[in-house]
């Protein structure tokens, strides 16, 4: 098997532009490193980069933006916590298994995490078990971390339930760390908000959806059916202008149902269809983590 | 509409009961990994729009399976080979019959009857034969048994119009070669031998119509000539215009017409003749009733035809529907 985390990088620098990849960097490093107060040296000013961390007189002297680096005082700990039941070996949008995108998000953002010198946990499971991998450093625990979430997801694992997850982490994980929800629409569960909040207050946690493909959108010739049960879904019925207009309006309406509820909650959010949506997104979310964060 | 293979119909019906429950088993054991797995499809499943399509799919599946039945069953029945099976009666068909007319000079008015009659006869007759002989002294053969049934009205029409006065000695040319007149046995022996095809059942009959009062030396008599008629299986209906009763002419013809299986009719009045003719007619025509011939034809085209339509709008309507 192909190591799972090269795909994964490799992906990540032909999809991302060099400057994108530094603005990621960067990103990363102002949302999940935070600041010490141990001054480490100056480097240049990359977009992306804390405009207070800029050290406006070396800058003048230099001529061109420098920020100042600092020593980390700790070691951040990044945890995974992703749904591997059978929901996510669906379809996504793209065409693509649902868990080959969150592989690529979980491996991007540990990927993130281990250039940093982070360490990288997971936790995973579907309705039925649990598990936890102890977060430990280095690329050849993420890629260890990315098989344990690319043998589970199956379409024979048992269906999903993410509620057990967040029990399990609420439950076995006393130290703060930055927890990594991946997930799909179905994650969130309905009496999830008061685990989420306190989750939240000890934690910090970052929610990404990979979303469903559109059963609407497809070759009614095509065999589909739902995974969770396995009741088909005929083609002939799945297409028409007028289910496609009214599953649009049910989608968007349980998005905004649920990005309503982070956004109360304060979590922040992201949605992706594809692989190649992933960096874009990633980006974005850590974003929104910074402006939030403050 | 009849079935020549209605055993057929069982065994196609469960043969193809058995290849609809196999392909049933068949869709329901197979439930491979969907070529499109989805989750959280509850969102499309929920929609009163889905909802409302599915049960369209569902009533069209009903609909189809029963169209698909139907044609099956027009394909079973095809497979039974129906067939349209028509009776013949051949017995109008096979009569041959010989108007054996006495042409001596007191027998005219009824021969012209006799005539007229058998023209109008002719008319609806179908697979019959005629042949009209003449007699007086010798007897001579009009036209033979044919069943040209145009030919036959011309002569007859002929016959009728010399019988009704206007005389013609080429019609009656050849019937004064005998010695004397109305040689009766001679002329019903030349009848009777005027019939031809001796192996093959057919009704014959002679209309022999003669006041039997023959003059002069036969070389058959007329009970010789009724027991070749017999012999031949040829029934002799005899019509006496000069009929008295009690008479031995009378007698003598009657134990003849008789004899043979046929009738003796006194003829009081020459309008009796048509009434006798078609009594004679009716009867000949049931006297062989011969089997009826069943015959049985094939006809699979409709039902060929129509399961080819219905298979042909099955696989346009599987089309359009998963267009």
């Amino acid at each position: 098997m192909a190591a799972l985390l090269t795909r994964v990088k490799s992906k990540l620098f032909i999809v991302a532009h060099r400057r994108t990849w530094g603005l990621l960097d960067g990103e990363y490093a102002s949302v999940f490193r935070g600041r010490s107060l141990d001054y480490d040296d100056l480097r240049e000013y990359i977009p992306g980069d804390e405009i207070r961390d800029i050290d406006w007189k070396a800058t003048a002297r230099h001529g061109a933006p420098l920020v100042k680096r600092y020593v980390a005082t700790r070691k951040q700990t990044v945890l995974l916590l992703v749904d591997t039941g059978r929901s996510m070996a669906a379809m996504a949008p793209s065409g693509e298994p649902k868990k080959d995108i969150a592989i690529q998000i979980a491996g991007m953002l540990g990927y993130l995490a281990v250039r940093h010198g982070d360490l990288v946990g997971l936790i995973s499971g579907d309705g039925e078990s649990t598990r936890m991998l102890e977060p430990a450093a280095g690329e050849a625990n993420l890629e260890r971390l990315l098989r344990v979430i690319d043998r589970a997801s199956t379409l024979e694992a048992p269906p999903s339930r993410f509620s057990a997850q967040l029990h399990y982490l609420a439950e076995h994980v006393r130290r703060r760390m930055l927890i990594v929800a991946v997930t799909d629409d179905g994650g969130l569960g309905s009496d999830d908000d008061p685990l989420l909040r306190r989750l939240h207050a000890q934690h910090e946690v970052l929610w990404v959806v990979v979303a469903d493909a559109d059963p609407t959108r497809f070759d009614p010739r095509a065999d589909a059916s739902e995974v969770t049960d396995g009741s088909a879904l005929p083609g002939a019925v799945r297409g028409g202008e007028r289910l496609q207009a009214a599953y649009q309006q049910a989608l968007a309406g349980r998005r905004e149902a649920t990005d309503q509820r982070l956004r109360r909650l304060g979590i922040a959010r992201a949605r992706v269809g594809g692989t190649s949506e992933v960096v874009g997104s990633m980006f974005a979310l850590l974003e929104r983590q910074r402006r939030r964060a403050r | 509409m009849a079935l020549k293979q209605p055993w057929i119909l069982p065994w196609a019906a469960l043969g193809a009961l058995a290849i609809a429950a196999l392909v049933w088993f068949a869709l329901r054991r197979r439930r491979p990994p969907a070529a499109l797995p989805l989750a959280n499809t509850d969102l499309l499943t929920s929609l009163p729009e889905y909802v409302h399509a599915i049960w369209r799919h569902r009533l069209m599946t009903v609909l189809y399976a029963a169209a698909a039945g139907f044609v099956a069953v027009l394909a079973i029945i095809g497979a039974a080979r129906p067939v349209a099976t028509t009776v013949i009666n051949p017995e109008k068909a096979n009569r041959d019959i010989v108007l054996c007319l006495d042409v001596s000079g007191s027998m005219t008015t009824a021969d012209a009857e006799v005539a007229e009659t058998f023209r109008s006869l002719a008319k609806e007759f179908k697979g019959e034969r005629l042949s009209l002989v003449i007699f007086n002294s010798s007897a001579v053969p009009v036209f033979p048994l044919t069943d040209d049934y145009d030919f036959v009205e011309e002569q007859l029409s002929d016959a009728q119009r010399v019988f009704e006065g206007s005389f013609d000695h080429e019609f009656y040319a050849g019937t004064l070669n005998g010695q004397g007149s109305s040689l009766i046995g001679d002329g019903l022996a030349t009848c009777v031998r005027s019939f031809d095809h001796g192996n093959l059942t057919r009704a014959r009959s002679i209309i022999l119509a003669t006041d039997n009062l023959a003059a002069g030396r036969s070389i058959f008599s007329l009970a010789q000539g009724g027991t070749m008629a017999k012999a031949a299986g040829i029934q002799i209906y005899g019509l006496n215009p000069a009929h008295r009763a009690g008479s031995s002419t009378a007698t003598e013809m009657r134990s003849v017409a008789e004899g043979s299986g046929g009738l003796y009719y006194p003829l009081n009045s020459v309008d009796a003749v048509s009434r006798i003719v078609s009594a004679v007619s009716a009867r000949e025509a049931s006297r062989i009733p011969g089997a009826p011939i069943t015959l049985v034809h094939d006809q699979p085209a409709s039902w060929v035809g129509w399961t080819w339509l219905g298979v042909l709008g099955l696989l346009g309507a599987l089309r359009r529907w998963r267009r």
